[in-house]
């Protein structure tokens, strides 16, 4: 039995979760949306989902038996104990693997099912940067626009920050991003998320001090996504009203049960609070792998894709977070970044041109363009035994046997 | 009256967690209001966005160890979350597309 002091010391320890980012309350002039080309240079493609995905995940479980043997090994392991108090082992929650459109592979576990939406965390930054996209595409937002015209009272010399600083983690503000691993009350991600940025995340972010001048620096930070997504709310909001990300994104390329949460004041929660299902959050990989094209219309701007997949001034100029991460514009990459002393690949077993949207406790959607294969992951790891490497590996395997 | 180890202990401990004593910026919201902001928010997301069961979401949110403990009003779909302090935080479901949002 635990003495009264320790366990009050014990009852004082806080770990509680971050997650590893809004809005528009004002209501801007109404703005008319020039006509956007919605064709060009869309790649080809048959398949498309219509409320379903195509699933052909039963034969693939024979062509793939063997690939399927080793991942479920690694991925599901047969002697995970989900009732662990220590939550040791690679515990997913779910998996989705698209091959050309199709599902080939598909499982749960802990309770969750297809229908049941997960928690995306910083999953969430990726979605934020395709509803700026799109945005951008529609002529009504300019990467080289400042916050100042999202965000009101801000000191001048943080109006130098532009959309492109935020997409791309280089604002220069001085942000600590840190979770469970630091003391709470110094964390900035925590006081935008659960403490005094809750009344206005966006707000909250941008009043921060300059540390360094925007695009100089590359520092990832979950405040950085609630920039870019007061900037698309303000841009978009006018034109579609309250719900925007449903009226151009989520309802636009079928993700149902989605649900995009925002902070006391209206913003959305760019950073780190959109839920979805696996089978939904596969759309959003799909997007990216057909260049921003949804069933012949784009929605992204031409090259939107590959300059979000594509290293930044800032980071090529100076990395401050001290590890070997290489992140586009709110998608992680696995490039080598020479410039800053990054020689290799973070994942290597896994083809250079892939990229993934990461996620708090091991969630993802990742994209393996010349594979042609989406896949989404959802999980609750917290030992920090997970390998990025080791599951995407495994999981293409799967795709190239099926 | 000089005091006894443990409160020593202690009261080193919150300092710690509380961010004094390092160079780093310290946010306002004192540290069991972040507990609660945590707990109620995540929480209400779990129950009625995810809709998980209240043990799973208490299993899923729980840290090392828990300082807030959540109650749930299903029929007003609210979660408040209390710990040590008087620290409160109470969040309502909005709908399938806005999810829980703090009120208070």
């Amino acid at each position: 039995m635990l003495s009264p002091t320790r366990t009050l010391l014990l009852a004082l320890v806080p770990a509680w979760a971050a997650a590893t980012d809004s809005g528009l309350t004002e209501t801007a002039d109404t703005a008319t949306a020039p006509l956007p080309d919605t064709t060009s240079s869309c790649p080809a493609r048959e398949i498309w989902p219509g409320e379903a995905w195509t699933d052909r995940s039963a034969a693939a479980a024979t062509s793939a038996a063997t690939a399927i043997e080793a991942f479920e090994a690694y991925a599901f392991p047969a002697d995970l104990d989900w009732g662990d108090t220590k939550r040791r082992g690679v515990r997913t929650d779910g998996v989705v693997i698209l091959k050309g459109g199709e599902v080939v592979y598909e499982r749960y576990d802990n309770g969750y099912d297809a229908d049941k939406p997960h928690l995306a965390w910083s999953v969430s930054k990726t979605f934020t940067n395709v509803l700026a996209g799109i945005a951008v595409h529609q002529g009504l937002l300019s990467e080289d626009d400042s916050i100042c015209t999202a965000i009101d009272g801000l000191p001048s010399e943080n109006c130098d920050i532009t959309l492109t600083h935020a997409l791309e983690f280089s604002t220069g503000l001085d942000w600590l991003e840190t979770y469970e691993d630091a003391s709470p009350t110094n964390s900035s991600v925590l006081a935008m998320l659960y403490g005094e940025g809750q009344a206005d995340m966006p707000a909250f972010v941008a009043s921060h001090p300059l540390r360094d001048t925007p695009g100089t620096t590359f520092a990832y930070s979950s405040g950085d996504a609630n920039l870019i997504a007061a900037l698309a709310g303000h841009a978009l909001a006018p034109t579609y009203g309250d719900h925007w990300p449903w009226e151009v994104l989520f309802d636009r390329i079928g993700m149902t049960r989605t649900t995009f949460e925002r902070d006391a004041a209206g913003n959305y929660v760019g950073s780190s609070w959109v839920w979805a299902p696996p089978r939904s959050m596969a759309r959003l990989g799909y997007l990216l792998l057909n260049d921003g094209c949804w069933n012949g219309e784009r929605l992204l701007p031409a090259g939107w894709v590959a300059t979000s997949t594509t290293p930044g001034e800032g980071i090529r100029t100076r990395h401050l977070d001290g590890d070997d991460s290489v992140n586009g514009r709110q998608i992680w990459l696995n490039v080598p970044v020479p410039e800053v002393g990054i020689d290799a690949p973070r994942w290597p077993d896994v083809p250079q041109t892939a990229y993934a949207a990461l996620g708090h406790w091991k969630q993802a959607i990742f994209v393996a363009p010349e594979q042609d294969v989406v896949i989404v992951r959802t999980g609750d790891d917290r030992d920090g035994s997970f390998s990025w490497n080791t599951f995407f590996s495994l999981a293409l395997a799967i795709a190239e046997d099926a | 009256m000089i005091p006894k180890l443990p409160t020593l202990a202690l009261a080193g401990l919150v300092l710690g967690l509380s961010g004094c004593g390092n160079d780093l910026r310290t946010y306002e919201t004192p540290l069991f209001r972040l507990g609660t902001g945590y707990n109620a928010k995540e929480a209400c997301s779990c129950i009625f966005v995810s809709e998980r069961t209240e043990e799973d979401c208490q299993e899923w949110l729980r840290v090392s160890p828990d300082v807030a403990r959540f109650k749930v009003d299903h029929e007003a779909k609210t979660v408040t979350s209390k710990a040590l302090g008087g620290a409160k935080t109470v969040v309502a479901y909005v709908d399938e597309r806005e999810g829980c949002i703090m009120v208070d």
